[in-house]
């Protein structure tokens, strides 16, 4: 039985996408790690919006 | 390919003409043959094939980025680790764009003109381009994770691909966080003007707090430093007269990394110039 090819990890699905292109990879390495993961922690910050199945419902008169 | 092909030179009969991504040239085709090619309606129309191809494989492999996170709710460290890249990239477009003063168009050219001009200069401080870039990003980031990934409105069908949008993203965030910030940076050049005596009451243990010191202090970087900004000169005058970069940060209505940031970038030219840090 042959072994099944191992999952891609995410940092490599990233370097595939749109954001491993050339000019990307170079764009992000202008912004420093402490920046970047003081932005993400921010962004986490931000109060989540109400968005549950049951207002939706509502709203479309489901 | 053949084995041993990239070795051969001159005519090898019955293979294809093969172009590879760097336009390197195949030894298996007679130079002379793409010569003849090269700068023809052909060749150009065979390069965008290959550009359009490679374009249509990165949105193949955005999409299935974003499925794989999907499958996670857009949560844990998978979800994480494309966050911090995203950032990484939209945190230096948007900072150098704001630098540029690029955004205002780009900004006009989707319809979300109407922004009012910056103060002279404000834009290339490193601390406005760096306060302005991370709540555009970090207000872009929450939006497109709630509104765009979570409700599945990116579709790779449409052509733009997933750095694109979150940088559509960016632009539309950016309007109102400018203007936000060109309220608080009215409020605060007023008082740097009206109300200059807030530097006489320094904050903090070992502050200078003779008023005969800081008089000396404000003129030295007044004179010294007078083609700065006001907030940047502010900002040196509080350092020197002892303040912590938490207390200017929290002073002046900004961060401390922006306080920081202004600093570094003023101070060794002073220092280097004038002889004062």
């Amino acid at each position: 039985m042959t072994n099944p090819l191992p999952k891609p990890t995410i940092q490599t699905r990233i370097e595939r996408s749109s954001l491993g292109t050339a000019d990307a990879r170079k764009m992000r390495a202008r912004t420093s790690d402490a920046t970047a993961r003081a932005i993400v922690t921010r962004a986490a910050a931000y109060p989540a919006r109400h968005t549950s199945t049951k207002s939706f419902s509502r709203k479309v008169g489901g | 390919m053949q084995p041993g092909a990239d070795e051969q030179s001159g005519g090898a009969a019955g293979y294809g003409i093969e172009r590879k991504s760097a336009r390197g040239v195949d030894a298996s085709v007679p130079t002379g043959w793409l010569d003849e090619f090269t700068g023809t309606s052909e060749d150009r129309e065979l390069e965008e094939t290959m550009q359009a191809l490679r374009r249509r494989e990165r949105l193949a492999e955005d999409a299935d980025l974003v499925t794989w996170l999907a499958l996670n709710g857009f949560t844990g460290t998978d979800y994480e680790r494309f966050a911090y890249e995203l950032v990484r990239y939209g945190h230096a477009v948007i900072t150098a764009w704001v630098r540029r003063g690029l955004i205002f168009g780009k900004c006009r050219d989707r319809g979300l003109g109407g922004l009012e001009e910056p103060p002279p200069g404000a834009m290339t401080r490193p601390d406005v381009a760096e306060e302005l870039a991370n709540e555009t990003v970090a207000k872009s980031l929450h939006y497109f994770r709630e509104n765009v990934l979570m409700r599945g409105q990116w579709n790779p069908n449409r052509g733009a691909s997933i750095k694109s949008y979150f940088i559509g993203q960016c632009l539309i965030r950016f309007p109102n966080i400018y203007r936000a910030w060109l309220r608080t940076e009215a409020t605060t050049n007023v008082m740097l003007v009206d109300d200059l005596g807030f530097l006489d009451r320094p904050a903090g243990e070992g502050a200078v707090t003779d008023p005969a010191d800081l008089a000396v202090i404000r003129q030295e970087i007044d004179t010294r430093l007078a083609r700065l900004p006001e907030r940047t000169r502010t900002i040196m005058v509080l350092t020197a007269a002892g303040w912590s970069q938490q207390e200017i940060a929290l002073r002046l209505g900004t961060t401390v990394k922006a306080v920081e940031r202004t600093l570094n970038y003023y101070r060794p030219a002073a220092t280097t110039r004038k002889g004062i840090a």
